[in-house]
């Protein structure tokens, strides 16, 4: 264990041992950042509800499952994000494996809803344009999703699953004045955004209740790449999702599930 | 010039079609996955980070035993990196989806054909910052290919002759010259357009014997349109032609806690294309440079690692690759060409980590770079030749 904190410190002090233009460089990446996001406000949004979206297959022998997204987040410990109060998935299995003709996959519907309750708490509904602060005057979001998933057994440990998702994201944020913002004027964030997710991804078993499970997809519509590495255990599910164009990278998730 | 080879590259790896699990049954999937995250810092520009993800998903449908279909799906992305000199800026990135069919004839015990047919699609987004689906050197490929495999005893062991031969047509639906736009008419300016459609073919073979490969290639790229500058600096009626030959060897090896797995490669290009040196856009006099793409390249790759239990295992490794310009004078930091010299571009990595298996199909790494990128071009306004930087990457790795 020393030895191994020796290395990382190492590696940490050989990686951060550059002249002194920190400052420069983060602010630098900073601004790169918030200029995404002002780009495409819903896209940035929707990498939220890409975190309360569950594209894993059901356990076998399990029928019917229900999920919830309890905590996500942009930094490394998970905490409450916009689609933590309310969220809400279900996916039903139609197909079991093998049952109609060997070879034949399990196949899952999977649909889910999420809309933000945390808004209305920072809205301010009696903001004025002429108050000395700008406020949220108002902030809808939410949106829904629906996935069919196929999955084949590689070995008795290991399936592989193929998915396709089809999500809808809702935003309507309003500030009660213009703000300038890297030198835009922005009073108002409102937008649909539509997104078409073919995805691919392996599910080892390791012990009884014991998943361990990693998934890659693209959004077709967006050009959206994600991939997700998670720990699935019988109610709790600790995931780290990636996104490899995003504002914000590495994003680490807790679900809880129960499947019946 | 290098960015349209690097994404034939990716349409051409055919490695991963003859790596599908084969196995005695009907409906055999195939999956493959990585995922890595870094943070750059170059000794100069600002700090970056970037993102790469691939992954494979492909079935094999064993219809009798000797006649089968593999269907074999690829996502690569290559985001923000430290490139080689004279390729690309640190900030393109490449998004590429290819798709290939391959029919597996086992024609006798010894013999296997597999023709195939390939369709990929490659999105490139330069320093610029193009929207997905807009860059200047996006592509199209369809083509196809027929490959057979020789298996027969060696030293007691068995060994695969494979030889292949692959046609791809690649459009390049955004590609133009702003130049050749800037300084013709509006009619003229059209002609500018699939100035890089062109036609591949390639030539391979290959043999492996337990556990050690060596391989040749050899492609010729044809354009459609492109022609050749002359010296007068106009385009004369010959039009480009490029070919590649490249050769690679190597072998893999655990020894008690140690495993290797290094590799040679040496590659020539050649190509009949020149080049003009202009100063400025309105420059009236440009130089010309004849032969000024052509190179001989040599690479060595050395990655090592030390298992120091069942799951953790330390690793280091080097590459280094250098290009020499047959022809091809270096620039001045004023971007003039320093007569009696030729350009040579060296690019080292020093790599070091860990790496944790985490079952028996997936594994996590952590890595440390060192680049240093030297080279005696000078001129570096748009990309950079002499540089050095520190990298450190986060990733996952899955294969079934």
């Amino acid at each position: 264990m020393r030895n191994k904190k020796l290395l990382l410190f190492a590696l940490a002090a050989a990686f951060l041992a550059q002249p002194l233009r920190a400052e420069n460089q983060f602010q630098s990446f900073g601004i790169q950042q918030a200029g995404k996001l002002l780009a495409n406000p819903p896209l940035f949004f929707y990498e939220f509800q890409r975190n309360m979206e569950s594209t894993f297959p059901l356990p076998p022998g399990k029928r019917f499952g229900v999920n919830t997204h309890l905590l996500g987040g942009i930094i490394i410990i998970p905490l409450p994000d916009v689609t933590s109060v309310f969220n809400f998935s279900a996916k039903v299995r139609v197909h079991p494996e093998s049952k109609l003709a060997p070879g034949i996959p399990q196949v899952d519907l999977v649909g889910g809803y999420w809309n933000s309750a945390l808004t209305s708490m920072v809205v301010d509904k009696n903001a004025k344009t002429t108050d000395t602060e700008t406020k949220l005057s108002r902030a809808e979001l939410g949106g829904n999703y629906g996935a069919v998933v196929f999955t084949s057994s590689l070995e008795p440990r290991v399936r592989l699953f193929w998915s396709y998702k089809f999500s809808r994201m809702n935003m309507d944020i309003g500030l009660s004045k213009p703000e300038v913002i890297l030198g835009n004027s922005v009073s108002a964030f409102k937008s649909e955004l539509t997104e078409h997710t073919v995805a691919a991804g392996l599910e080892h078993t390791y012990g009884e209740n014991k998943r361990w499970i990693l998934e890659g997809g693209y959004g077709v519509r967006n050009s959206l790449l994600s991939a997700k590495v998670s720990w699935y255990r019988k109610y709790l599910e600790l995931g780290l999702n990636i996104y490899p164009e995003s504002v914000f990278i590495m994003q680490p998730q807790l679900n809880l599930h129960f499947n019946f | 010039m290098k960015r349209h080879l690097a994404a034939l590259t990716v349409l051409l790896s055919g490695g991963a079609l003859s790596a599908a699990p084969l196995e005695n049954r009907f409906f055999t999937p195939y999956f493959d996955m990585g995922v890595s995250q870094g943070a750059y810092l170059p000794s100069s520009g600002d700090f970056f980070s970037g993102a790469h993800m691939n992954m494979n998903v492909g079935a094999l449908a064993k219809i009798t035993d000797k006649h089968s279909i593999f269907a074999l799906y690829g996502l690569n992305f290559a985001g923000q990196a430290f490139r080689f000199q004279d390729t690309s800026e640190f900030d393109s990135k490449d998004l590429s989806h290819n798709f290939n069919f391959e029919y597996r004839w086992q024609v006798l015990d010894f013999l296997r054909l597999r023709p195939s047919a390939a369709y990929g699609m490659n999105y490139t987004r330069t320093a610029a910052g193009e929207i997905w689906g807009e860059g200047l050197y996006d592509s199209k490929s369809v083509g196809g290919g027929l490959a057979a495999d020789y298996t027969f005893g060696m030293f007691d062991k068995d060994a695969t002759l494979t030889a292949n031969w692959i046609y791809r047509q690649i459009k390049f639906p955004n590609y133009t010259d702003i130049i050749r736009e800037f300084q013709g008419t509006d009619s003229q300016a059209e002609l500018a357009g699939g100035l890089k459609d062109q036609k591949l073919a390639e030539y391979g073979a290959m043999l492996s014997w337990n556990r050690i490969f060596a391989r040749f290639r050899y492609n010729t790229i044809n354009y459609d349109n492109e022609r050749v500058v002359q010296s007068n600096g106009v385009y004369g009626a010959e039009k480009q032609k490029d070919s590649n030959i490249i050769l690679s060897g190597g072998f893999s090896r655990n020894l008690w806690i140690f495993e290797a797995s290094p590799e040679l490669s040496y590659a020539t290009h050649r190509s009949n294309q020149n080049f003009l040196l202009f100063q400025s856009v309105t420059d009236p006099s440009p130089v010309f440079a004849a032969n000024f793409y052509d190179y001989n390249e040599m690479g060595i790759a050395l990655p090592f690692f030390m298992n120091l239990t069942k799951k953790w295992a330390l690793n280091l490794g080097l590459d280094w690759k250098r290009r020499s310009y047959s022809d091809r004078e270096p620039r001045s930091g004023t971007n003039a060409f320093i007569a009696g010299e030729k350009q040579t571009n060296n690019f080292v990595i020093f790599t070091g980590g860990v790496r944790k298996k985490m079952n028996e199909v997936a594994s996590m790494f952590l890595t440390y770079s060192q680049v240093v990128a030297t080279s005696n071009n000078k001129f570096q306004r748009y990309l950079p030749t002499n540089y050095s930087g520190q990298s450190i990457l986060l990733g996952f790795r899955l294969t079934y």
